[in-house]
């Protein structure tokens, strides 16, 4: 570590208090998930048994229930940034947006973001894929916080930046993986939030559409607006992102611009396996 | 309770984008659509009156109103109940995947429910013409109990719309438990018949009348098949209930929404 620059930092407490001027800041915000809720205690006489056993247990932490997919993690994002987010698979980065979407609440420390939030956080998921691409449009738009007027005003843009063409009155599931996140993508992007949450999607799209998100992230930072960006594409990393933040293990590892991130992290990679 | 209500209102476009996918699934697929709100709870008191005003008593046609009235008063109860049980997790991919007011999906149920639960109305109220009272100004207060029950009805639901994230079995146990309440409620019999046997053993009549949707059939029944006006205790006991089941519900509902997100 001793080789590391002074650019970098490694995550060091944050308090809100000290950063009214930030879009997103978290303090020491830890989160775990019951096991339990996902195995065969989830049938109540899985509940029962394992009441049973926890009662004739005596030490809790021998139960081993929790997993904590955040533990104490700091980080303060500035308006104007995108922040891209690296880590290992089950590092935590993905519970981290949600996190800051307040899908999940931390259990522990405070998650304070300004202004609206868009999210595109998997491949669709809140897409109805039996229905056309244009009533998910409606859908989503919906339940992003727009009303049936505004997306009305926008759906040509929409259309256009999906490029998706005649295809989106045909069913979502007729789409490929990279139509349904261009799809995701416009539309999340269309909301005009202050703040865009994006998971791994875009790099399902092919060549020419990951260069115009490079253009379109541009315009949208310009506005002083912030972005988060979830990837394992250390180009796209570079390509995209103002700032790199490696999170391992449910805290910032590492925190700095990307190119030096992503040598730290594929020095480390190498050296793991 | 303001606070989860102004939500619901800043968020009426989302519930209103659910009640329709309800309304759709319940009914557009179907040959039938929409006659099947009648339907149903027709059908329901044709076998009722079938079995248990012909077959083991015989009651006159004007029973068909007091079953009716029960049925389409407890099938409000039931279907946003063990609907509201598997609504979050059927919606678990837009959970996880955009930030909104949980309390959407249960509340969008319970509007289709009470859709519904209107749609029964307008037989109800031939039927009380036909077989009951003629019309009164005291049907002017059906709305009220019609409120009392919303809120009976919120509570209860968010309840099970809870407990129906973390235990797939609810839905199961639901089935028996609304089985058995709806046989504890006086739909299929009058009320008078539970007073007079349980008339030397008050305490089981006290218990028996505990039941909140007892109270709430009891009073529609005075209402709209006997014409008269329903009696305070059991206006103002089913409203007391109703009150503390719902904030019960929204207390417990509201303390998890940051929870659910992860079992979904």
């Amino acid at each position: 570590m001793a080789s590391m620059s002074d650019r970098l930092n490694l995550g060091s407490t944050v308090s809100v208090d000290a950063r009214p001027d930030a879009a997103i800041v978290l303090e020491d915000v830890w989160l775990k998930f019951r096991l339990r809720y996902y195995k065969r205690r989830n049938t109540l006489r899985g509940a029962a048994v394992a009441g049973l056993h926890s009662l004739l247990s005596s030490r809790r932490a021998e139960r081993g229930d929790d997993f904590w997919a955040l533990r104490g993690l700091n980080l303060a994002i500035s308006e104007g940034e995108v922040a891209g987010i690296v880590g290992q698979n089950g590092a935590g980065k993905s519970t981290l947006l949600r996190v800051i979407a307040g899908i999940y609440s931390p259990d522990r420390g405070r998650v304070v973001t300004r202004g609206s939030i868009s999210t595109l956080l998997s491949f669709g998921a809140g897409f109805d894929v039996r229905r056309p691409g244009r009533e998910n449009i409606y859908k989503n738009g919906i339940l992003l916080g727009l009303n049936k007027e505004r997306i009305d005003e926008r759906m040509d843009a929409i259309v256009e930046m999906s490029g998706l063409g005649q295809f989106i009155d045909a069913p979502v599931m007729t789409y490929s993986s990279g139509m349904r996140a261009r799809l995701g993508f416009s539309i999340a992007i269309h909301v005009e939030p202050d703040i865009l949450l994006i998971d791994e999607v875009v790099s399902a799209g092919d060549e020419k559409f990951r260069h115009r998100v490079g253009n379109i992230f541009d315009q949208f930072v310009d506005k002083g607006r912030t972005i988060v960006f979830v990837t394992h594409s250390l180009a796209l990393l570079e390509q995209y992102c103002s700032r790199a933040i490696w999170v391992d293990e449910g805290m910032v590892r590492l925190d700095g611009p990307p190119a030096d991130v992503a040598g730290e992290y594929v020095a480390a990679s190498k050296s793991d396996s | 309770m303001i606070g989860t209500l102004r939500e619901l209102w800043s968020k009426r476009a989302i519930v209103g984008h659910f009640v329709g996918v309800h309304l759709t699934t319940s009914y557009r697929t179907k040959s039938l659509g929409f006659l099947w709100a009648v339907l149903d709870p027709l059908l329901f008191m044709g076998v009722y009156y079938l079995v248990f005003g012909q077959i083991i008593a015989q009651r006159p046609l004007s029973f068909m109103l007091h079953l009716f009235i029960g049925v389409i008063v407890f099938r409000f109860l039931q279907s946003s109940a063990a609907q509201g049980a598997g609504v979050l997790r059927s919606h678990g991919g837009v959970i996880k995947e955009i930030r909104f007011p949980k309390t959407v999906l249960p509340a969008s149920v319970i509007a289709a429910r009470l859709f519904d639960f209107a749609a029964g109305w307008l037989v109800a109220i031939p039927l009380a013409i036909i077989f009951g009272s003629p019309p009164s100004a005291y049907w002017l207060l059906i709305p009220f109990i019609v409120a009392i029950q919303i809120m009976f009805v919120s509570g209860f639901s968010l309840l099970t719309a809870y407990v129906g994230v973390f235990f797939a079995d609810v839905e199961n146990i639901l089935n028996v438990l609304l089985r058995l309440w709806f046989y504890m409620s006086p739909i299929l019999y009058d009320l008078a018949l539970v007073r007079e046997r349980t008339a030397s053993h008050p305490i089981l009549y006290s218990i028996y009348m505990a039941n909140p949707m007892t109270n709430l059939v009891e009073s529609y029944q005075a209402l709209v098949a006997r014409g008269e006006l329903p009696q305070v205790e059991h206006v103002a006991y089913a409203f007391a209930s109703s009150l503390v089941m719902l904030l019960i519900g929204i207390f417990i509902f509201s303390r998890a929404e940051g929870q659910i997100g992860k079992y979904v």
